[in-house]
C-alpha cells in the first residue's frame, strides 16, 4: 500500500512540521523568565472533557467532535500500519464508528466555516483573524474524499453488509466503480492529510500544540493577582514584545481568536476601541514581525485602547484556552506609566493624592475616623490584646459621602453581632489597587509595603474589607510582598453571622431585589452565593436576577481606575448596566462594591426613570432590615 | 545658545487638618502634617520643563531653601527632568526678606536667564519672595503667570497671567527676569521611574548661608504661632470629664474676629497699614534701627 515515496514524503512533512513547531517555540521562548509549574492531570481531564470549550454549546460541542475525530483517525490510521488480526464483527462496528464519526467531524466543520463567515463583529473588534480558513478547508477537503474514496470502493466491490458504512454505501449508488478513481481520491486524501499536517505550525491550527501547553502551564489559584513587576531588576513594564514573559507569549501563541473575550468585554460593547482579542492578535503580530526591528507596542495599540480597561476579567474568565488579555494590558500601562511618565490627565492628581496623602481622595490619613465619629469604633493602635477582626474600611469607605454610609452599617452589624473588632484608623493607607490597576506599580508596592509594615505590628485574627477591590488586593496581592493574612469579604463575615444567628434580620426592607456581581468579588473571587444568601435571610426579599449574572456579570465601569478616567468614547458602561438594573424591574439593586455603588447610583439617575430603583450595599439592606435597636 | 532656568522651590509643612486633642499644640496631631513641595512651585517647574521641551538646550537648576525636611519630594521634582538641585543651608526660619537675600546672592553667582518661583507658598502665603528676589536682581518681575514662551536668542518671553476671575493678560518681557506661577490649570508631569531613580542617588549640593542680616530696609518683628481656627466640636469626647470637655469647647469655640476697616484710596490704605505697624511696634523704620 504505502511506498517508499510515500514514507519519505510523511518523513519530510513530519520535519517541516516539527521544525515549524520548533520556529514558533523560538519565537515565544525568547520572552522573559518566568516560573511556572505544569499541570498534566488539569490538563487531560481539560482535553477529555473540554468544558471550558463547551460553554458555548453549539461551538463547543462542534469542537469536541473535531477533536476526539482528528485523535481517533489519528490513532486507527497509526495502528492500522501495523499487521494485526480484529475480530470481523468489532471490525465492522469500528468502521461504522468511523463513518459516523467522520460524518459528524464534516457537519462540524461546515458549521464553523458558516460561523466563521457569519460572525458578526462588534464595533472595534475589526480584526481578521489569520489563516482560518484554509487549515479547516483541508480538514473538509480530507472528510469530502475519504467518503468519496470509500463510495466509489462500494461501488466497485459491492458488499452485503450495507450497515457498515452507510454513508459510502450512499454514495457508491452515484458513484461510477472506477479504480482510477478510488485511487485519485486515496491520493487526494493522503495529500490533503500531509498539507494538514505541513501546515500546522504556520495557521491558527498551532493552537493544537500552544493551547495544550498553554493549558498546561496555566496559572494556578488565585486569579485576582496581576504579576509583580520586578522594578529593582529595571522591569517597567511592556515597550517592545520582548518585555512579556515566554508565559505570555505563549498565551499569544495559542489564541485563535475565537472573539469570547470580546463579546464579553464592557470597554467594547459601550463601543470603546479596545477589544482584547485585538491586542492579543496585535502582540502576536509585533511577535512575528516585529522581533527583528524592535517597535513599540504602543505603534500597534493605542493609549485609548489601554486605557479602556476596566480590568473586570470578562475576558480572562471566557477564554476557553487560559489566555489572558488582562496582564498585557496592565505591562503596557506600567510602561506608559513608569517608562514614559504617560497617565491620563483626569488620573494624574488622583496619584498624586495617593502620594502625598494615601488615599484616593487626597483627604489625608488625619480624616480617616471622621466618618465613626460619634459611633464605637475603637482603633487597633488602643488595644493591647489581640482583636478578632481588623476591619480595613478603605478609601471610599472612609472618604465617599454615599459610602460611608455603608461603613456605619457595617459596624452597626458588627456591634448587633458581638463581634470584638477594630479598625486600623489613621494608620490606614490605601491598599494600592487603583495605582496598581492604572500601571503605577511602583507607587502600589510602596503602600502594600507601609501597609503591611501596619498589620505586623498589632495583633489580630482575620481582616474584612468592606471594598472587594481592598479584598483582592490584600488577600491575593500582598502575599507577594510578605503579607499572608486570613481576609474576608463583608458579605461574607455577615453571612457567617446570619448563620451563626449572631443576627436576625427582621424587617421587610422591599420586596425584589437584583444582585449586581462585583467584578472584583464574583468573577475574580469567585463569591458568588453569600451576596445573594445575605439578601435571601432578609425578610420579604425575592431576588430577581438580571440577565447577565454572576461570572456573565457585566462590569459597572468604575474598575481599574476608571472610576478617576472620563468616559468619552462611546456609551457610558454604567447606563448600559443601570438599563439592564431598571429593566430587571426591582426595586433594590444590591451590590457589594463602593465603585459599582457609585457608578450604578450615577447610571440609573442618568436614566432618569419616574421610579428608579434604589442601589443598595447589602451590607446596608441587612442593617435597614435590624431596625433601629442597634 | 544654552537657556539657564533657576526655579526656587520651597518645602513645606501643609497641615490639612486639625485632629488633635491637645490644645496647647493648637489641636494638631502628627497625622496632620504633609511635607511637600509648595505646588504652585512645583508647577513653577513644569512651566520651566515645557520651556525645555521646546527649545531643546535648556538647564534647569532647582533651589531650595532651608532644612531638608521634604527629602523624598524634592527628589521627585528632580526626577521630574531638572538638572540640577542647591539647597541653601539655613537652620533658623528665615523671613521673605532673609530669604531673597539667600537666594539673591546664590542666584547671582548661578546666573541665570530667567528665574521661575510660585506666587506664594500655600503654608506662609507672603508671595513676596519673587518679587523681592526680582527687586534686588534689578529684573523685571512678572507675577502669578500661567503660560509662558521664552528665547533666549531674543531676549525676550511672552507670558500669559492670570490677573483672577478668569481674567488673562499677555505681556511681553525683556529677559533675565523673574517671574512667579500660578498653579491653576497647570498639571505637573509624573516622573519616570528611571528618572526617579537616578533622582533618588543624586547627592544634594548644599550651599552654606550665612546672614548677619546687614543691608535689610525692613525688620520683621515678632511672629505669633496661629491662633487655632474655629473648630466646630460637636461632641466632645465623652471619655474626657467634664472640665476638660468644657475647656475643649472654649478653646475650639469661634473666637470673635477685631480690627478695623481701612477706606479711602490705595495710598490713604497702605498709610494706615504702614502707621499701625509702626505704632505697635511690628517693624521699625531703618532710622530707628540705627
Amino acid at each position: 500500500m504505502i511506498t517508499a515515496f510515500d514514507i519519505l514524503l510523511i518523513g519530510a512533512v513530519i520535519l517541516i512540521m516539527l521544525a515549524g513547531f520548533a520556529g514558533r517555540r523560538m519565537l515565544w521562548r525568547k520572552g522573559r523568565e518566568e516560573n511556572r509549574s505544569g499541570d498534566l492531570t488539569g490538563l487531560a481531564g481539560y482535553l477529555i472533557g473540554q468544558q471550558l470549550i463547551l460553554k458555548r454549546r453549539f461551538a463547543g460541542v462542534a469542537h469536541l467532535f473535531l477533536f476526539w475525530g482528528i485523535v481517533v483517525f489519528l490513532l486507527v490510521i497509526i495502528l492500522a500500519q501495523f499487521p494485526m488480526i480484529i475480530p470481523a464483527t468489532a471490525a465492522r462496528i469500528l468502521s461504522l464508528g468511523l463513518e459516523i464519526l467522520g460524518a459528524v467531524m464534516l457537519a462540524g466543520i461546515i458549521f464553523f466555516i458558516i460561523r466563521r463567515r457569519q460572525f458578526k463583529y462588534i464595533s472595534a473588534d475589526k480584526i481578521s483573524p489569520q489563516k482560518v480558513l484554509f487549515p479547516v478547508i483541508i480538514l473538509m477537503i480530507i472528510l469530502i474524499t475519504g467518503f468519496l474514496a470509500a463510495g466509489t470502493r462500494m461501488s466497485i466491490v459491492p458488499s452485503d453488509k450495507l450497515w457498515v458504512s452507510p454513508i459510502g454505501w450512499g454514495l457508491s449508488n452515484i458513484l461510477p466503480g472506477s479504480p482510477l478513481l478510488m485511487q485519485i481520491m486515496i491520493r487526494c486524501h493522503f495529500l490533503a492529510v500531509l498539507l494538514f499536517l505541513a501546515c500546522l505550525p504556520f495557521t491558527f491550527m498551532r493552537h493544537l500544540a500552544a493551547g495544550t501547553l498553554n493549558v498546561y502551564y496555566r496559572r494556578k489559584g488565585n486569579r485576582g493577582k496581576l504579576r509583580v513587576a520586578d522594578l529593582d531588576d529595571g522591569y517597567v513594564g511592556a515597550k517592545t514584545v520582548d518585555d512579556f514573559t515566554w508565559k505570555q507569549l505563549l498565551d499569544v501563541e495559542a489564541c485563535v481568536s475565537c472573539g469570547r473575550c470580546a463579546e464579553n468585554c464592557p470597554a467594547l460593547i459601550s463601543g470603546k476601541p479596545l477589544s482584547p482579542r485585538k491586542i492579543v492578535q496585535d502582540i502576536s503580530w509585533q511577535m512575528e514581525q516585529a522581533r527583528s526591528n524592535g517597535s513599540w507596542l504602543a505603534d500597534a495599540i493605542s493609549g485609548e485602547e489601554i486605557w479602556s480597561c476596566t480590568t473586570c476579567m470578562a475576558c480572562v474568565e471566557h477564554c476557553p484556552i487560559f489566555v489572558e488579555p488582562l496582564d498585557k494590558i496592565i505591562d503596557i500601562r506600567r510602561y506608559q506609566v513608569l517608562g514614559c511618565g504617560n497617565l491620563p490627565p483626569e488620573a494624574k492628581p488622583m496619584i498624586r493624592d495617593l502620594e502625598i496623602f494615601g488615599d484616593v481622595q487626597g483627604k489625608g490619613v488625619a480624616h480617616r475616623t471622621d466618618w465613626a465619629l460619634g459611633r464605637e469604633v475603637s482603633l487597633l493602635s488602643d488595644r493591647n490584646r489581640a482583636t478578632d477582626i481588623l476591619l480595613w474600611i478603605g478609601c471610599s469607605g472612609a472618604f465617599h459621602p454615599r459610602y460611608r454610609e455603608t461603613s456605619r452599617s457595617m459596624v452597626k452589624l458588627l456591634h448587633a453581632g458581638g463581634v470584638d473588632f477594630a479598625i486600623l484608623g489613621k494608620h490606614e493607607l490605601c491598599c494600592g489597587d487603583p495605582a496598581r490597576r492604572l500601571g503605577e506599580e511602583r507607587l502600589f508596592q510602596e503602600l502594600a509595603r507601609k501597609n503591611i509594615k501596619r498589620f505586623n505590628q498589632y495583633r489580630f485574627q482575620k481582616i474584612v474589607t468592606l471594598c472587594p477591590h481592598c479584598f483582592n488586593t490584600l488577600k491575593n496581592e500582598y502575599p507577594d510582598f510578605g503579607g499572608e493574612y486570613q481576609v474576608m469579604h463583608a458579605t461574607e463575615f455577615v453571612l457567617d453571622l446570619i448563620k451563626a444567628k449572631r443576627i436576625t434580620p427582621k424587617y421587610p426592607v422591599g420586596q425584589a431585589l437584583s444582585v449586581h456581581d462585583p467584578c472584583y468579588l464574583g468573577r475574580i473571587n469567585q463569591i458568588f452565593e453569600p451576596v445573594r444568601d445575605v439578601c435571601r435571610a432578609v425578610p420579604g426579599i425575592e431576588i430577581r436576577e438580571l440577565p447577565r449574572n454572576r461570572e456573565y456579570g457585566f462590569c459597572c465601569g468604575g474598575g481599574g481606575g476608571r472610576m478617576w478616567l472620563h468616559e468619552s468614547l462611546g456609551r457610558h458602561i454604567n447606563q448600559i448596566r443601570a438599563e439592564e438594573a431598571a429593566k430587571a424591574g426591582a426595586e433594590l439593586v444590591g451590590t457589594a462594591c463602593p465603585y459599582c455603588l457609585t457608578m450604578l447610583e450615577d447610571g440609573i439617575a442618568a436614566l432618569e426613570r419616574e421610579k428608579p430603583p434604589k442601589v443598595m450595599d447589602v451590607v446596608e439592606i441587612v442593617a435597614s432590615s435590624l431596625g433601629a435597636e442597634f | 545658545m544654552k537657556m539657564k532656568i533657576i526655579v526656587c522651590i520651597k518645602q513645606i509643612r501643609h497641615t490639612y487638618a486639625q485632629t488633635g486633642m491637645d490644645h496647647t499644640r493648637h489641636f494638631l496631631a502628627p497625622e496632620d502634617d504633609v511635607y511637600r513641595i509648595n505646588p504652585h512651585d512645583e508647577a513653577a517647574l513644569e512651566l520651566a520643563l515645557r520651556v525645555k521641551d521646546t527649545r531643546g538646550d535648556t538647564e534647569i537648576i532647582l533651589l531650595t531653601l532651608g532644612p531638608l525636611i521634604a527629602d523624598e519630594a524634592l527628589r521627585r521634582c528632580l526626577a521630574m527632568g531638572a538638572d540640577y538641585l542647591y539647597r541653601i543651608d539655613c537652620n533658623r526660619s528665615p523671613d521673605p526678606w532673609e530669604k531673597s537675600l539667600a537666594l539673591t546672592r546664590t542666584i547671582k553667582d548661578l546666573k541665570a536667564d530667567l528665574i521661575l518661583c510660585g506666587k506664594e507658598s500655600i503654608d506662609t502665603q507672603n508671595g513676596q519672595v519673587g518679587a523681592m528676589v526680582a527687586h534686588d536682581l534689578k529684573m523685571p518681575f512678572i507675577s502669578a503667570i500661567i503660560e509662558i514662551a521664552a528665547s533666549r536668542d531674543k531676549l525676550q518671553a511672552d507670558v500669559k497671567r492670570s490677573c483672577g476671575r478668569g481674567v488673562r493678560e499677555e505681556i511681553r518681557c525683556r529677559l533675565p527676569a523673574v517671574f512667579s506661577v500660578d498653579s491653576s490649570g497647570i498639571e505637573p508631569r509624573i516622573p519616570t521611574y528611571e528618572a526617579r531613580v537616578k533622582a533618588g542617588a543624586y547627592p544634594i549640593k548644599t550651599i552654606p548661608y550665612a546672614s548677619n542680616g546687614a543691608g535689610r530696609k525692613v525688620i520683621s518683628g515678632k511672629r505669633y504661632p496661629p491662633r487655632p481656627r474655629p473648630k466646630r466640636a460637636p461632641a466632645p469626647d465623652s471619655r474626657l470629664d467634664a472640665y476638660h470637655r468644657i475647656q475643649h469647647l472654649f478653646t475650639g469655640s469661634r473666637v470673635e474676629k477685631k480690627g478695623e476697616m481701612l477706606t479711602g484710596t490705595t495710598v490713604s490704605q497702605v498709610e494706615g497699614i504702614v502707621s499701625f505697624l509702626l505704632e505697635h511696634g511690628f517693624v521699625k523704620t531703618q532710622h530707628e534701627e540705627k
